[in-house]
């Protein structure tokens, strides 16, 4: 009977470690990608992953005691932009402040492909 | 088409012009990170020596200057004489920063103590929300607790007196 109660307890605590690891190592996964998409403030080319910097490893500590609180990456993400600015992000965000930003690209590859077109076309007729 | 001649010269002008204004640009008074500017001042678990206070019932209702120390900071020990000068005119607060009692206290017996009082955060992780970058850093706060600026980087006494000429008039000094 003993040996049944310590067994049942092996398992018990292994199983349960178990959980508790995979749910660290979850958090560790999402802690990785979060950090790899976030500026180091200290060293700023540098992604807060790469960085070594004593505040690169207390951020990097602080997201992964919110993630065991259950916050998610947007909300973290919401947290840090507050404290630092967008600066922090290596993605800016899409609002209105940054539409140019993310359309002129495009905006500018169909105007210069429109005008391309036309002298092309403007060469052809003449030839 | 007599002007094409002058392109150059008109080009090298223009670039000259660019570069000098360049040169002589002076940078204004504008926080390295102003996410945090204008905003109140977060709610922090930051203590006193004893732990008999937290910092924010301690600068309610009082305009007060928040300095954000460690005696391992080199930068931080220029600034204090800066701190001292000031330390009668102002209400200067200090933040220890990942930093004992005991080598604050050496550090403040050493170099004198401008502070009224200081706050101790050890583990460095309630600075973050502050927006920390590195020690030392300054904040200027209004009676309402509302960040009015932030320096980061040791203080100058010219910086110091115009930032405070600037946010502080007297109606919202001590």
């Amino acid at each position: 009977m003993r040996y049944l109660i310590k067994l049942i307890l092996i398992i018990f605590i292994s199983l349960y470690n178990i959980v508790l690891s995979q749910e660290l190592l979850k958090n560790e996964k999402v802690m990785i990608e979060l950090a790899s998409e976030l500026r180091c403030v200290v060293c700023q080319n540098q992604s807060l992953l790469e960085s070594d910097s004593e505040l690169a490893k207390d951020l990097k500590n602080l997201i992964l005691i919110k993630l065991s609180e259950g916050k998610n990456k947007d909300e973290i993400k919401k947290f840090l932009v507050e404290r630092y600015g967008e600066f922090i992000l290596f993605k800016p965000l899409m609002n209105k402040n940054n539409l140019v930003l993310w359309f002129a690209p495009i905006i500018s590859l169909l105007v210069f492909t429109i005008l391309a077109l036309r002298k092309l076309n403007l060469y052809k007729r003449k030839n | 088409m007599n002007f094409i001649k002058y392109i150059p010269l008109i080009f090298f002008v223009t670039i000259s012009i660019f570069f000098y204004n360049k040169i002589k640009y002076k940078k204004n008074l504008e926080p390295l990170s102003s996410a945090l500017i204008k905003k109140k001042f977060p709610q922090l678990n930051i203590y006193g020596i004893n732990n008999e206070v937290d910092i924010n019932s301690y600068i309610k209702n009082r305009s007060v200057i928040i300095n954000i120390f460690a005696s391992w900071c080199g930068p931080c020990r220029i600034e204090h004489k800066v701190l001292k000068r000031f330390s009668t005119e102002y209400n200067i607060i200090g933040i220890a920063y990942k930093d004992s009692q005991k080598n604050i206290n050496n550090f403040l017996d050493d170099l004198g103590n401008p502070y009224e009082k200081v706050f101790f955060d050890s583990s460095g992780i309630e600075s973050i929300n502050l927006g920390l970058y590195g020690v030392p850093e300054t904040f200027f706060l209004d009676k309402e607790s509302i960040i009015l600026y932030k320096h980061v980087g040791p203080i100058n006494e010219e910086e110091f007196k115009k930032i405070t000429s600037k946010f502080f008039t007297n109606t919202n000094l001590r």
